[in-house]
């Protein structure tokens, strides 16, 4: 399935294509977004988590075509 | 069935007449409603030449496409006309419940021409149209002329009526005045309200009650039902926002990167558009100083203007039509130093940067009391502030005596004298008289041109150009110049236009220098902007879910559930292009030249400022202007659309269809 990653500042996007989407196995969570985009535990409990603009655990089951957001609150984006 | 109602009221004042219209299919199918209805008819029905303040003339008052189908943030009404501000195309929109009331007439849209021998105003409510005195009125700020409007109606109409009115800086012919509606929200830019005033039309009163039609409204409610969902759990911790005057000093140092655009609807929601002032002020976004200054010359103002102080004293938030999101709210400000009036709107952060940090002004309780004054007075506050720096700049440098400003001792964040300054313009006395009609009459008449912050006449909203090239781009190509709401580069990282459009390049993460060059991907990335925003405006929809990008506010969903098409997005995109590129072609016919319209040296960043977060910036602004124009297919030297583009548009059709 295709799911279009926004990660926050000093991540990994080499997983992602040109328009932030990559190519994810069936039943991925977004824990498994934070591994592609290299994006360490320590940072994550400091991100806002959205899938498709709704906050969400890292346990949610991704579908296809799903937008997952991370954002700094402090950092304005 | 879609969504139009497929009339227009057309009315004309010299004559007292008015006359019910239909509009053709194929008009709305080119360019929606809302602004694009306007752009299409004024370029037709405004004749070369007209004088703005005189009888040719015409105000448009319009109603988005999908205003009333259900869709959430599309309660927004675009006032247009030619502008006397800057000459050429001018329009302005806002919120409320105004953009419903006009379609409840059974109307699309309402054109006056004309100009009345004495006061009217104008009253609607679906059966019959009338122009009736209003000299009772005339005179009254925008707020009290509403509440006497409301006594005289209520208890005749069938339905309460919704009122957009001029305040007495309309009347007075202020060229930096807008239009009120619902307490003194106002349409601000271009001058509308002069226009209005000129035409001696006090008001406008609707009070139908017929039905707003869609094609498919179960779908549309389905659309607007995930999205509420999604928004009302958007809540953050009160308190947050102490922090977000560091987010911005981060932000101004780190690269540009795609963002989630849903989550901005966290801030406007939480605090509506005052949440941006302190981030603003530290990154470099919002111009300090009469836009020459750093934050080092307002070092800690961020504090001041923290939005929680705003919030600490808010007693409701207010919601336009169809909103879930609800950005404005009401201030309590009895006792509070400087207050006149016990409640105001909470401030925006155009007018809070505009008469603070641009005035090295620290004090709120100031910017609630000119708040409140300026939307009775109905005038545009980014204007309004953008005119006192440029006096408070001229008189500390010797250009402005105190004989000149009527003993107004006006240096940089002298409170009392920026007051007194600003009611003095409202009321038209002496300098402040001078000071009305915007910073391009006042330096004209003055001097200090070098100090006059104005792009082609009207003062620019409060973001730096030299922050994000993107908006300077804006500032000048624009039909309407120095509006800060066709598109930025943030933004464009957080629409993600890239998954409905073939052509929009995607958002990438990118150095602040990127943004500087004058590539073909920047003229597409500038091009993209500009045509979502047209598409926004002709479909009625609010500049904020337009932000949150196409994954939440599914604008081209909503758009084919309620006329019953089914494009893409490229089709679309064609169709904000169209609306464009009739507004630049207006502005030609009116002997506007785009190509000299410049951004103020200060502003290109000429010479560069010395230190912050903009230490050494130039913008390479002609060149990204012309690469901008380029990929519209209008001519990169002069700004005109190109034949070859009208006709592929199908403007050359377009114009001769309809009434």
């Amino acid at each position: 399935m295709r799911v279009k990653i926004l990660p926050p500042h000093g991540c990994d996007r080499s997983a992602l294509d040109a328009r932030s989407w990559a190519e994810l196995p069936e039943g991925s969570r977004v824990r498994d977004t934070l591994r592609l985009i290299r994006c360490g535990p320590l940072k994550a409990k400091l991100l806002l988590v959205s899938v498709n603009g709704e906050r969400c655990p890292l346990d949610r089951e991704l579908h296809d075509g799903d937008v997952v957001g991370f954002f700094f609150p402090v950092s304005g984006g | 069935m879609t969504s139009f109602t497929g009339r227009i009221l057309r009315v004309d004042l010299t004559t007292r007449s008015a006359e019910s219209v239909s509009v053709p299919p194929e008009v709305y199918e080119a360019v929606l409603a809302g602004k694009g209805l306007e752009a299409w008819y004024l370029y037709k029905h405004i004749p070369a030449g007209a004088d703005p303040l005189g009888p040719e003339n015409i105000l448009a008052f319009a109603a988005g496409a999908l205003c009333g189908t259900g869709a959430f943030l599309t309660g927004r009404w675009t006032v247009a006309c030619k502008s006397p501000l800057t000459g050429g195309w001018g329009d302005a929109n806002c919120g409320g419940l105004f953009a419903p009331a006009i379609k409840q007439c059974g109307y699309d849209a309402i054109f006056v021409s004309g100009v009345s021998e004495e006061p009217v105003y104008l009253f609607c409510d679906g059966k019959s149209v009338e122009l009736r005195d209003a000299s009772a009125y005339w005179g009254l700020d925008a707020t009290e002329a509403e509440k006497a409007l409301h006594r005289e109606l209520d208890g005749v109409c069938r339905k309460k009526p919704c009122i957009a009115c001029i305040g007495p800086a309309g009347e007075k012919l202020s060229l930096i005045s807008g239009i009120c509606n619902e307490g003194g929200r106002i349409a601000a830019r271009s001058g509308v309200g002069a226009v209005m005033g000129s035409k001696k039309l006090k008001a406008v009163a609707l009070a139908g009650a017929r039905p707003m039609p869609c094609h498919d409204p179960e779908t549309v409610k389905a659309l607007s039902k995930e999205l509420g969902r999604k928004l009302l759990k958007m809540t953050l911790p009160t308190g947050l926002g102490v922090f977000i005057g560091a987010g911005g000093a981060m932000m101004g140092h780190l690269p540009n990167i795609p963002l989630d655009g849903s989550l901005t609807a966290y801030m406007f929601r939480e605090w509506g558009t005052q949440a941006n002032t302190s981030l603003a002020i530290t990154s470099g976004d919002g111009p300090i100083k009469n836009w020459g200054g750093t934050p080092r010359d307002v070092r800690l103002m961020e504090a001041v203007y923290n939005p929680e102080h705003i919030n600490r004293i808010e007693t409701a938030k207010y919601h336009c039509y169809s909103c879930p999101l609800g950005c404005g709210g009401r201030l309590n400000i009895r006792g509070r130093k400087y207050a006149q009036f016990d409640e105001t709107h909470k401030p925006e952060y155009e007018t809070i940067e505009a008469f603070g940090p641009l005035l090295m002004n620290w004090s709120l309780d100031s910017i609630y009391q000119l708040n409140e004054l300026l939307n009775r007075a109905g005038m545009d506050t980014i204007s309004a502030g953008n005119t006192v720096a440029w006096a408070i700049e001229c008189y500390e440098n010797g250009i402005l005596t105190k004989e000149q400003t009527d003993d107004l001792e006006l240096t940089w964040g002298n409170t009392e004298a920026i007051l007194t300054l600003v009611k003095r313009m409202i009321a038209r006395e002496g300098f402040g008289g001078d000071l009305a009609d915007g910073v391009k009459r006042a330096s004209e008449k003055f001097g200090g041109r070098e100090y006059a912050m104005h792009v082609g006449g009207q003062e620019p909203g409060m973001h730096d150009a030299r922050n994000d090239p993107q908006l300077g781009v804006h500032f000048v190509a624009e039909p309407a110049p120095g509006k800060h709401t066709v598109g930025m580069s943030i933004e464009y990282g957080a629409m993600s236009l890239c998954d409905i459009c073939s052509w929009a390049p995607p958002a990438t993460l990118h150095s602040k220098e990127d943004d500087f060059s004058a590539t073909v991907k920047m003229a597409l990335i500038s091009k993209a902007n500009a045509c979502y925003t047209m598409l926004t405006d002709g479909a009625g929809g609010c500049y904020y879910g337009q932000m949150m990008g196409v994954h939440m506010w599914k604008l081209k969903e909503y758009l084919n559930a309620a006329e019953g098409w089914d494009f893409d997005g490229d089709h679309y995109m064609e169709i904000g292009e169209r609306i464009q590129t009739l507004r630049q072609l207006f502005n030609i016919k009116q002997g506007y030249d785009p190509a000299a319209v410049r951004l103020p040296d200060r502003m290109a960043g000429i010479p560069p400022l010395p230190s912050g977060p903009l230490k050494g910036v130039t913008l390479r602004n002609r060149e990204q202007v012309a690469a901008h124009w380029k990929a519209f297919g209008w001519d990169d030297k002069t700004g005109a659309p190109l034949p070859e583009t009208v006709k592929r548009l199908g403007i050359d059709r377009l114009t001769e269809v309809g009434p």
